[in-house]
């Protein structure tokens, strides 16, 4: 897939021009939305490939869009917030976003945040899901043994780091909220165990350093959660 | 009786209570009155020593006539002395009292009592004021009776001491007979056995059995012939009289005396529980410091169990339970729950021994002042009523708490007015300080931007440039202004609204680090980290912003090159971050202002953009929410640190 299409929803016209002149000037293809509904109607009729949606729709809550969209599509969605609580990017997360962006926000922010969902799109296509061998770098994950390996060398790890970088992988791109990643540990009845998960991250991070590239490939993202870069192949 | 309508706007009028049953009619007669005068109605109980000896069937009509007098709309009061009427006159001239409602009684009975009645004597002691006698045929005032079985110990330890005396006196007697010592000695004896027999029992009779049988006694073992009760001398039918009145009239003195020292002992130990109270709510100053002055000064004075419902704008809160010694948790039954909400929302008594849910085991009180209602405080009365005087004094004490609840309650209306005057003056220089600061890089975007569409095109490359870069710049500054100013009205909203979660220090560096990557790039960045993983309990957005502030601050002041050092280290039981630069530093007379609002260094009534003085003010506030600290020291060989210390936080781990 070499021209993705974008799909951006945005309400205030500078902002929606100012993005469009952005993707234009990069050699994206895209089309705009002005409102929720017209946003749903252009996700139908062109399937586009990745949405930047704006929370703050006069005609519907954006996280309401995202719950619609989907019902039906697993394509991307970064979203674009203005307010600087992070409850409402953690609940568009949450409702099934893959990437947030902030406004202010700069061009080139925008840019690496397509780069990366980009490059997601490209693995995931490229990845058989029912491999049980996970590449990413110089990370390696044999799901079959339960293994995992960082330029070849096995990482020791325990139950809890090895689940940990298990849910980061099988999400690689995807900015993961403390709920979800503790949920899949821990189960529902640990929601606040962020503490912990905050400990065992650290501990895989530092065992992860071996290769400088594995040390870059979980990110924080302070008070909403993680996520897990995936690094390109050569 | 004189009745003079224009005194009698504002009346106060006073009804005495007592045990009898004909007071039940004094008492709506007193209130029929007062409705007909718009009076205020105050039901006054004396308590003699003889209220100590009332039989409990009394005790039980008493209190069904003070709940009748408070349930009419009277206030309770009660004093404590000897002389009834002269106690009433007292309490009439002191509060104010203009008419006083009282039962036509027959005198109280006892062998040395005065024979006029009551209300003459009354009216001696007072004859100012009005009266209404309600006559009272065919019904019996109280008079000490025996209590059937009260106390079967106290029967032992009497008779005990009775025949003990009986014997050491006789004893002694034969001693002094044998000595030939003469007869007046031997009387003296037996006298002085009397004495010790009135004061170490309780009741009369023994005192009285005693005189009768000393007679006797002497009679049969020291008058000739001995051992009958003849006597030869021919004086000795007078000595035997004189003896018996003289042992009748001691026992007599000596029993009021001893009623009266145990009354005014208590009375006074009253007196200080009360005066006790007044001085340690002087002292006291928050809410939970009264009620605790409250429920110790009760718990001394009534040696029951307490229970305080405290009540915050009008909302009963979770009660307080204070137990005595040996007593037990009460379980709260709903009946209890509604009497003391009964209680809050009446502004009156509730509980046991009241009319108002009286099956409860404690009795409540609420405590207010004027329409204000400060909480509920309950008495255990598991089945012992407290008696009119103790009644008395708890209301005093609460009376006086609630008070002190409401001076506190001013107070702290003051103090939140002050702040809020305060905050005010903030906000407006906050105002003040934003519409000129924020003009001037706004200007400046304006301004480029104008240039750049009117004449983008007759401008060369290296001048549309500098341009641009002017309005990223600007904007950008502006971005980190509302960054700030968000901040500060989340911070002013109050502790509460922190999100603290268990954060990992250098998360937050790097975030605030990611933050300024761009402002950074021309200066050498230095981090060095703990080995041990530095946990604290924050609010993320807001430490991020103090780093990001700090760092700001250090790229403002430091020329570009300049390196820029980031420790983080563990330090006792605390987290300490380390931002430091070696750029040209801060002037040791600027330090002790540089965490002040508005302040900024250099010049400041010009329009350099160094900044609105918020971002270390804000800092430290931050960093204050959090029980840490910052500083400013200097840096070797030159340049600046900032050092902030935050409570380190332990992580429990689930594996």
């Amino acid at each position: 897939m070499n021209k993705p299409l974008i799909l951006i929803v945005e309400d205030d016209a500078p902002i929606r021009n100012l993005i469009s002149v952005t993707l234009e000037a990069h050699e994206y293809r895209h089309i705009t939305a002005g409102n929720a509904g017209a946003a749903i109607m252009e996700a139908t009729s062109h399937n586009p490939d990745i949405m930047l949606l704006d929370l703050g729709l006069p005609d519907m809550d954006g996280v309401e869009v995202i719950r619609k969209i989907r019902s039906w599509s697993n394509m991307p969605i970064i979203v674009i917030s203005a307010r600087s609580d992070d409850a409402d990017k953690i609940e568009a997360l949450d409702a099934g976003a893959d990437d947030y962006l902030t406004k202010p926000f700069s061009v080139d922010e925008l840019l690496a945040r397509l780069r990366v969902t980009i490059r997601r799109l490209n693995q995931t296509k490229a990845d058989n899901p029912d491999s049980p061998v996970f590449m990413n770098g110089s990370l390696k994950i044999d799901f079959a043994s339960g293994c995992a390996y960082v330029s070849g060398e096995e990482l020791h790890l325990t139950p809890i780091e090895y689940k940990l970088l298990c849910v980061l992988a099988r999400n690689c791109g995807k900015v993961l909220t403390h709920k979800y990643i503790t949920q899949q540990i821990w189960g529902a009845s640990w929601e606040n165990n962020v503490a912990s998960l905050r400990v065992f991250m650290a501990t895989l991070r530092k065992k992860l350093e071996v290769s400088p590239d594995a040390s870059m490939l979980i990110q924080t993202h302070v008070g909403i959660g993680y996520r897990m870069l995936r690094i390109m192949d050569n | 009786m004189s009745l003079q309508k224009t005194e009698n706007q504002n009346a106060r009028i006073l009804v005495c209570l007592s045990s009898s049953i004909s007071n039940v009619k004094v008492i709506h007669a007193a209130s029929k009155i007062t409705a007909a005068f718009h009076g205020t109605l105050i039901a006054l109980f004396v308590e003699t020593p003889a209220y100590a000896l009332m039989s409990d069937e009394d005790r039980k009509r008493l209190r069904s006539n003070m709940n009748l007098a408070e349930k009419l709309g009277a206030t309770l009061e009660t004093v404590t002395g000897d002389d009834v009427p002269y106690q009433i006159a007292e309490f009439a001239r002191v509060s104010d009292i203009s008419s006083i409602v009282i039962g036509q009684t027959n005198t109280v009975g006892g062998l040395l009592r005065r024979k006029k009645s009551l209300t003459d004597r009354l009216m001696t002691y007072a004859p100012d004021l009005d009266y209404f006698i309600i006559p009272d045929y065919g019904t019996k005032v109280y008079m000490a009776r025996k209590q059937p079985e009260r106390n079967r110990k106290r029967l032992l330890t009497d008779s005990a001491i009775f025949v003990a005396s009986m014997l050491v006196s006789t004893a002694i007697g034969f001693l002094f007979s044998h000595l030939g010592f003469t007869d007046a000695n031997i009387i003296m004896v037996y006298l002085l056995g009397l004495l010790v027999v009135s004061i170490s029992t309780t009741h009369r009779a023994y005192s009285m059995v005693w005189a009768v049988i000393s007679v006797l006694l002497f009679d049969l073992l020291f008058t000739t012939p001995k051992f009958t009760f003849y006597a030869y001398g021919t004086g000795y039918p007078v000595t035997f009289l004189i003896m018996l009145a003289a042992a009748f009239t001691i026992s007599t003195l000596a029993i009021r005396l001893k009623q009266n020292a145990g009354q005014s002992a208590k009375a006074a130990q009253r007196m200080s529980v009360v005066l006790e109270t007044d001085r340690q709510l002087t002292k006291a100053k928050s809410m939970e410091e009264i009620l605790s002055v409250l429920a110790s000064q009760l718990t001394k004075l009534l040696n029951r169990s307490l229970i305080i419902y405290p009540a915050e704008n009008d909302t009963l809160g979770d009660p307080i339970f204070y137990p005595a010694a040996g007593d037990t948790v009460p379980y709260r039954t709903n009946e209890e729950k509604q009497a003391v909400e009964w209680a809050f929302a009446h502004h009156k008594r509730a509980g046991a021994t009241t009319e108002v849910f009286p099956k409860t085991d404690y009795l409540y009180y609420s405590m207010r002042v004027l329409e204000h209602a400060y909480g509920v405080v309950g008495v255990a009365v598991h089945d012992t009523p407290l008696d009119a005087s103790e009644q008395s004094v708890l209301a005093s004490v609460v009376g006086e708490c609630s008070l002190a609840l409401e001076n506190a309650r001013n107070a702290r209306e003051k103090e939140e007015t002050m702040v809020l005057a305060e905050n005010e003056r903030l906000r407006a220089n906050l105002l003040r300080a934003v519409s000129h600061d924020l003009r001037t890089p706004l200007t400046s975007i304006m301004g480029n931007a104008d240039s750049l569409m009117a004449c983008g095109g007759t401008l060369d490359a290296k001048t549309r440039g500098q341009l641009y870069n002017d309005i990223y710049q600007d904007a950008q500054w502006l971005t980190g202004m509302v960054e700030n100013l968000l901040s500060a009205s989340r911070m002013k909203e109050g502790k509460l609204n922190l999100k603290m979660t268990t954060e990992l220090m250098d998360d937050m560096i790097s975030e605030a680090v990611t933050h300024l990557s761009r402002q950074l790039k021309p200066y050498t960045l230095n981090r060095s980290q703990s080995d041990e993983l530095l946990f604290v309990k924050a609010d993320a957005r807001l430490l991020v912003q103090v780093v990001i502030n700090l760092l700001d601050n250090a790229i403002k002041y430091a020329p570009e090159g300049s390196t820029i050092w980031i420790d983080t280290l563990a330090r006792d039981k605390n987290v300490v971050v380390r931002i430091a630069d070696n750029g040209p530093g801060i002037p040791d007379d600027q330090k002790d202002h540089i965490f002040d609002l508005f302040y900024s260094s250099g010049n400041p009534t010009g329009d350099s953009r160094r900044g609105l003085g918020i971002g270390l003010a804000l800092c430290q506030s931050i960093i204050k929410a959090h029980n840490g600290t910052i500083t400013v020291m200097d840096h070797e060989p030159q340049g600046a640190v900032f050092e902030f210390v935050l409570p380190r936080d332990e992580v429990n781990l689930n594996e």
